[in-house]
């Protein structure tokens, strides 16, 4: 069988990194609202548009110019204060009034519906309606190619791939230190697990929820950003792709677990093209000709969620490890 | 009024359009026990949650040290030395002992919320060494306590128990019933105690009120409670 080359394993650790913040954020606002946002795939395809932007306005010039580098900092950056305040937006003008009127889950899912379906609308509006001098010459292209190249012993990989793991550790392990050194933090984990506790206790637990959504939308936007540099084009309705993998991963994390999620989100983001690719080349071996299967990617999550929800419906955080790894050990033999 | 640190008038609250507590009035004294009994689904706890600002006030008056507070949401009682212990879920299952601590003075200044976690650990050692276990972690009994300590952090004048020893194995039961009366004898509390338990809690209070379908069957010492054999009997599973 072929493996996947050294290139493709890089591009799936740098899409499941990606996968694992939306993740991360999805179950984050899941927590605080109870209701799965299934708007969380357009809040990236918003973070990738603001890369989009970036490069058609400001980083076309620079290309091949050191100066271009910066443009690895400064989209994420712009991204996730713009998709911040989208998903506050979501959270402040649509949820939280829903909220209070005491509108059940149905309904708000109906609403998250809603909000996507509008945000796609505006960027489609933003990218096609803006006068051409704006924003005009990348729409509806692949930013592939204003990915730098970046080459390694044998391997030819990008900027963006390299760099998507590490922002993902980074902003993973900052988030771990907000939530367990900051008296906001601990608050925030507190007000999550028993709001009308935080509440007894002086906790303003709006403000908690607040800052969650727009973290969890901020995280969206840095996710989206790399994403750009790796989905076919930047349109706005991608989103409805992404979400599978990122209810897929959320998931198989276990929708109630923060560390969960970025596990579930890593794992899925990283298997779902490891494991079509892999079919792939099993497929044609077997046949004798080339077949091409990558555009059912997607299957591959929706199995993960078929899965989980049948036979762990907790997740990986719900499960009695140390049964699992005695049944493990019981069928190898050890112990 | 003067005199008592709270006063409950003619309430009466519930849940909605639940209407569980009717005309309900008693007086406390400044570092009394009371008890609150009676069989279940009396109204024992809606009265406890409806002083605090939980359950609905439909009528009624509520007054804490003099001052009208029937309407304050239960944050505001919380700041000016009321308590509330639930009868579950209080404490963060998930944070350890430290930071449910941190949790319980998240509004005071940071010196002063250190001092005071200070205190409560002297009171309760047994917390101590138990920091950075998850609350989850700990047995019902040592759960109980931090979240007495938890209620205690704040200084709180007025602390208000519902169902305290519910749970919990009748020597750890018999334990907590002693840090209550500790909290009234050693650290001058005033403590309105809501029990299924009835006998072991109306030994160690002052005062007992009885709930019966709502309303108040019995308001006086809780001796004369405990003496009383036909509502002991009827209501108590006393003999």
């Amino acid at each position: 069988m072929v493996l996947p080359s050294p290139e493709f394993i890089i591009y799936s650790i740098a899409y499941g990194s990606s996968l694992a913040l939306l993740c991360l954020g999805l179950t984050l606002t899941y927590m605080t609202t109870k209701v799965p946002n299934f708007a969380h795939g357009t809040l990236a395809i918003v973070g990738a548009t603001v890369t989009l932007m970036l490069i058609d306005r400001v980083y076309y010039q620079f290309r091949g110019d050191p100066l271009y580098y910066s443009l690895y900092i400064a989209a994420p950056l712009i991204a996730f204060f713009v998709v911040g305040l989208v998903a506050l937006t979501e959270y402040l003008l649509v949820l939280r009034p829903l909220v209070r009127k005491g509108i059940g889950i149905i309904g708000l899912m109906i609403a998250a519906l809603a909000f996507d379906i509008i945000l796609v609308n505006i960027l489609t509006m933003t990218l096609h309606l803006a006068p051409s001098e704006y924003f005009g010459k990348l729409i509806g292209q692949s930013l592939k190619g204003f990915d730098a190249r970046v080459s390694l012993a044998d391997i030819t990989t990008t900027f963006s791939r390299l760099a998507m793991p590490v922002v993902a550790v980074i902003l993973t392990v900052t988030l771990h230190l907000f939530l367990t050194r900051t008296k906001f933090g601990i608050a925030m984990r507190a007000s999550i697990e028993n709001p009308s506790l935080a509440r007894v206790l002086g906790i303003d637990v709006d403000r908690v929820y607040i800052v969650s959504w727009f973290l969890a939308g901020g995280l969206a936007g840095v996710a989206g950003s790399f994403l750009s540099f790796i989905i076919e084009s930047v349109k706005p309705a991608a989103g409805s792709l992404v979400i599978v993998s990122i209810f897929a991963g959320s998931i198989l994390g276990g929708l109630g677990s923060i560390y969960g999620a970025l596990l579930g989100g890593f794992l899925v983001g990283f298997m779902e093209p490891m494991a079509t690719i892999m079919l792939q080349n099993a497929l044609s071996e077997f046949l004798g000709r080339t077949v091409i299967i990558t555009q059912y990617q997607r299957l591959f999550s929706l199995l993960v969620v078929i899965v989980v929800l049948l036979l762990a419906p907790q997740g990986l955080t719900g499960l009695n490890y140390r049964e699992v790894i005695g049944r493990v050990r019981r069928v190898v033999g050890v112990g | 009024m003067v005199g008592y640190i709270l006063s409950v008038s003619d309430l009466n609250a519930g849940y909605g359009r639940f209407h569980i507590v009717f005309d309900a009035s008693f007086n406390l004294a400044d570092g009394e026990i009371l008890t609150i009994v009676g069989p279940n689904g009396s109204g024992k706890s809606t009265l406890l949650k409806a002083i605090f600002g939980i359950a609905t006030v439909y009528s009624g008056l509520v007054s804490f040290k003099g001052s009208d507070v029937t309407r304050y949401p239960p944050h505001v009682k919380a700041r000016i030395g009321l308590a509330y212990l639930p009868q579950t879920d209080n404490v963060f299952a998930e944070l350890s002992v430290r930071e449910n601590l941190v949790m319980a003075s998240y509004t005071l200044e940071e010196s002063e919320a250190r001092d005071r976690i200070e205190e409560v650990l002297n009171i309760y050692p047994i917390l101590k060494q138990k920091l950075d276990y998850k609350a989850k972690s700990l047995s019902g009994g040592e759960r109980q306590i931090l979240a007495l300590a938890m209620t205690l952090i704040r200084k709180p004048e007025l602390i208000m128990l519902d169902e305290p020893t519910g749970n919990l194995a009748p020597i750890i039961a018999k334990e907590l019933l002693k840090k209550i009366v500790q909290l009234r004898d050693e650290l001058k509390k005033t403590v309105i105690l809501v029990e299924q338990s009835a006998k072991a809690a109306l030994e160690i209070s002052d005062r007992a009120l009885l709930m019966v379908s709502g309303r108040i069957a019995y308001e006086g010492p809780s001796k004369g409670l405990l003496e009383d054999v036909e509502l002991g009997k009827k209501y108590l599973g006393l003999r």
